[in-house]
């Protein structure tokens, strides 16, 4: 018995060593930065105490290997980003999750840089994106990015999922910030994560990042904020427990009024993501429900909603070209290049950058 | 609680390390930790329904407890009347009442009568079909008098709960598997290793071809008209692979599991795909149901008919499979596929009766003769067109794939030549090594090859699984 399981753990050892060195070198491991929390606004940034590049890689056979940067204040980001100053260019500040973060893309293919080509380089065009957040978040990420860089103008993306996910009643997530249903209104609940040193020990290991990255298993779940995934209570599940889903109509509300209230002179827009699936199968591309609560929200609030779907779905007709990888949702080159290019018409079309030259207080 | 997934790992670990540790004492203390076991194990999946298997089995302790030799007549039947009516009764009530109250209301409807079916929403035990038979073998076989009564309750309990067969077999018989929960069993090193490579070799072809042939044999079946005959030819040709590799990846999960306990679970599997006949066929596929079958049932019915009641015998034949193609599932599809098969005896029957016996195709021979490649072609050929019905949702269904199959175009090249490659080179390999129980009994190589072998697999698994929700395709039965 003691041999055989002395002969076994050899095995298990060897076995972990030959896969940190395959998973390390031949089939990379994906790799992202460490997240620590602002401890001012308390959201998530990419730690810039170490090292701040990596190899984003995607697939089983790290088929898609793709290098980040992040820059000094904690952003995925060949550049820094500068506060407000004399001489500053115009900005525009693009919140979201991992799409916005993009890491599946190099930084010259990233939204970002193709819209700042679209505006003659002369405005700049910021990206706050992390994995996971949703619309609460974005909220508190729009507070910090008004206090540290104060653009010009704010772009949220958002999606179906991100109203559901931000309600801590159907999932508490301790990484983001949060609403909470509470005596009929919402109450914001920061988050509790900690970067401590051994939550960052399994990510030392290629085996567990090829697993949690690659393989898409949960072995980081808890570190990435509880071993289930959130599953809001919202459309049938909701309906199936009336009465036991806090409103969502309340949370957008909350959200959309608190983010015109807080940054009443600048333009902010949502932008409205499609699932990409949906639209190559030519079915509705989201909740027609949960964006038609969102258009009346934001026209009570004046805010300009910016739909990607009829984006997508014209330039799928034209070129029948994904937006998206055959083995991950998220934008591809050309789902970023599209994006931009919708998202640069939009704020032209609503006069929001009158001239890509000027920022928002020179152009209105 | 998959075999596939990474917490039935921690939990066998756990069990492993815990069981070889306890006091070997007459076996009480391994096989109490057994018992926890299995009920964690049918916990996980739905611990209601724990009762249910708990209480079916002491109803069978209780009925072995009134059928040793020394009772009386009458009790005896009697007892064994109750253990046949719960176990068929709970199987036949769970299992087909809809099917049979649905399938009824049908046959109303052909003479224009009205009968609506009054069907319930009932949940199915996981492995119900083969916990009960598997039980069934301890009071039948005690009836016939042919094993003593088990007086041990925690033995018994174990034996009826057993987790590694509990969930898709294989159907042990209380004959040779209750005996080894009597006493306590030894830690064999060779036996354990043996185990922990079965488990690999089970791991590695469910999750790595099985589970992605599922998805093309999936869309060829969800959408049969739009594809080239030759098309759906290839994805019932992977189905036929899909099933077998994925069934007999259990079976090996389950024997290599049994070792690593102590405790031999029988061959489930042997090599059917190089089988020369029907007969052969049923002599290599799920071992443990064809043989059951054969002894509690087809053998009872053919009791007195003669050798020479051809009619009568392939009657009997015909039945048998209709009632197990019917055992594996609520529909008549399993039926069709079951009476496919009992016809497929006829020539057995009527012309020519059995040429082999159980032995291996080209015994000592690398390759076969022409004559017997034929034989096991045909016979591939015979066994991959019925599967067509084991697959389809519905009979009409089944023949419209076999209709858009045959009328199809087949002049063009088949759209996942990767998948019948990795499988042809599968069947390759299962022929090298068509002596040994499984394939990766290789212990004959130097320890560094042996490693490199198995460091070969897991990364193969690491890097080419599906770690999807993937239940194994008969645990549904």
């Amino acid at each position: 018995m003691k041999g055989f399981l002395l002969r076994f753990a050899l095995f298990l050892l060897l076995l972990a060593l030959f896969g940190e060195l395959f998973f390390r070198y031949a089939v990379v491991a994906s790799n992202t930065a460490y997240k620590v929390l602002d401890p001012e606004f308390r959201i998530l940034v990419d730690d810039t105490s170490g090292t701040r590049a990596g190899t984003y890689t995607l697939g089983r056979l790290a088929e898609l290997r793709v290098p980040w940067r992040v820059n000094r204040q904690g952003w995925k980001s060949a550049a820094d980003y500068e506060p407000r100053h004399e001489g500053r260019k115009p900005v525009i500040a693009l919140i979201g999750d991992s799409y916005i973060a993009g890491f599946q893309v190099e930084d010259a293919q990233h939204m970002t840089a193709v819209m700042e080509e679209l505006l003659d380089h002369r405005w700049d065009v910021y990206s706050f994106g992390q994995g996971g957040s949703c619309c609460s978040q974005f909220l508190q990420v729009a507070r910090y990015v008004r206090a540290r860089f104060d653009p010009d103008v704010y772009v949220i993306l958002c999606r179906d999922s991100d109203w559901g996910q931000s309600i801590t009643q159907n999932a508490r997530d301790k990484n983001i910030w949060q609403i909470e249903w509470r005596d009929s209104v919402y109450a914001e609940v920061p988050p509790r994560f900690r970067a401590a040193w051994y939550r960052r020990l399994p990510k030392h290991s290629a085996l567990v990042r090829y697993f949690s990255y690659n393989v898409n298993l949960d072995l980081l779940g808890s570190f990435r904020g509880g071993w289930s995934r959130p599953r809001p209570l919202i459309g049938r599940r909701a309906k199936a427990k009336p009465g036991s889903a806090p409103p969502v109509r309340a949370a957008m509300e909350h959200v959309v009024g608190r983010l015109r209230q807080e940054i009443p002179d600048r333009p902010v827009v949502f932008m409205y993501d499609a699932l990409r699936d949906r639209v190559y199968w030519g079915k509705p591309p989201y909740s027609a429900y949960l964006l038609s609560i969102l258009k009346d929200m934001a026209a009570k609030y004046e805010i300009p909603v910016f739909d990607l779907a009829p984006v997508f779905v014209a330039d799928w007709n034209e070129r029948h070209e994904k937006f998206s990888f055959a083995i991950d949702d998220h934008w591809t080159e050309h789902g970023h290049r599209v994006v931009a290019q919708g998202l640069f018409d939009f704020l032209i079309s609503e006069g929001i950058v009158k001239d890509a030259g000027a920022g928002y207080e020179d152009s209105h | 609680m998959a075999f596939t997934s990474l917490l039935f790992g921690l939990f066998l670990a756990a069990v492993f390390l815990i069981y070889w540790t306890l006091p070997r004492r007459n076996g009480h203390f391994q096989n109490a930790l057994l018992l926890a076991a299995n009920v964690v194990f049918y916990a996980r999946w739905d611990w209601r329904l724990c009762g249910l298997l708990a209480g079916a089995a002491l109803v069978d302790y209780i009925a072995g407890l009134n059928l040793g030799p020394e009772a009386p007549r009458l009790r005896r039947r009697l007892f064994f009347a109750l253990s046949l009516t719960v176990n068929v009764g709970l199987l036949g009530f769970l299992k087909y009442y809809n099917f049979f109250a649905e399938s009824f209301s049908d046959f109303l409807r052909l003479f224009g009568l009205h009968g609506d079916p009054h069907t319930l929403r009932l949940l199915l035990p996981l492995g119900i079909s083969f916990f009960t038979f598997q039980r069934l073998t301890y009071t039948i076989e005690l009836f016939r008098q042919r094993i003593p009564v088990t007086r041990d309750l925690l033995a018994f309990l174990v034996f009826a709960t057993f987790f590694p067969v509990v969930t898709a077999g294989p159907i042990e018989r209380a004959k040779t598997l209750l005996p080894q929960f009597l006493k306590a069993r030894e830690f064999n090193a060779a036996s354990a290793g043996d185990g922990l490579r079965q488990v690999l070799w089970g791991l590695f072809r469910k999750i790595v071809i099985a589970d992605n042939l599922a998805p093309i044999v999936a869309e060829a079946f969800a959408g049969s008209a739009r594809l080239a005959g030759i098309d759906l030819a290839a994805a019932l040709f992977l189905f036929s692979m899909q099933l077998y590799v994925d069934f007999a990846a259990y079976s090996d999960m389950a024997m290599g599991v049994g070792k690593l306990l102590g405790v031999r679970v029988m061959r489930n599997f042997a090599y059917p795909y190089f089988s020369r006949d029907i007969g052969e066929f049923w002599r290599r596929w799920h071992i443990s149901m064809s043989s059951w079958f054969r002894d509690y049932v087809y053998t009872p019915l053919s009791m007195k008919v003669s050798l020479a009641q051809r009619g009568r015998r392939f009657l009997n034949i015909l039945v048998t499979f209709a009632v197990s193609g019917l055992w594996h599932g609520a529909n008549w599809t399993f039926v069709a596929w079951g009476t496919l098969h009992g016809l497929f005896f006829a020539r057995q029957t009527f012309v020519r009766p059995p040429q082999y016996d159980s032995h291996m195709v080209a015994e000592g021979r690398l390759l076969p003769k022409w004559r017997e490649l034929g034989q096991m072609l045909i016979t591939f050929a015979l066994v991959t067109l019925a599967w067509a019905f084991f697959r389809a949702d519905s009979l009409p269904h089944a023949l419209g794939y076999l209709g858009a199959m045959v009328c199809g175009a087949w002049l063009q090249l088949p759209l996942h030549l990767l998948p019948i490659g990795y499988c042809l080179a599968l069947l390759g390999l299962e022929w090298l090594r068509r002596r040994k129980v499984h394939a990766l009994q290789i212990e004959m190589l130097p320890r560094v090859a042996r490693w490199a072998i198995y460091f070969g697999l897991v990364f193969a698994i690491f890097v080419f699984g599906d770690f999807g929700v993937n239940d194994f395709f008969y645990a549904q039965f």
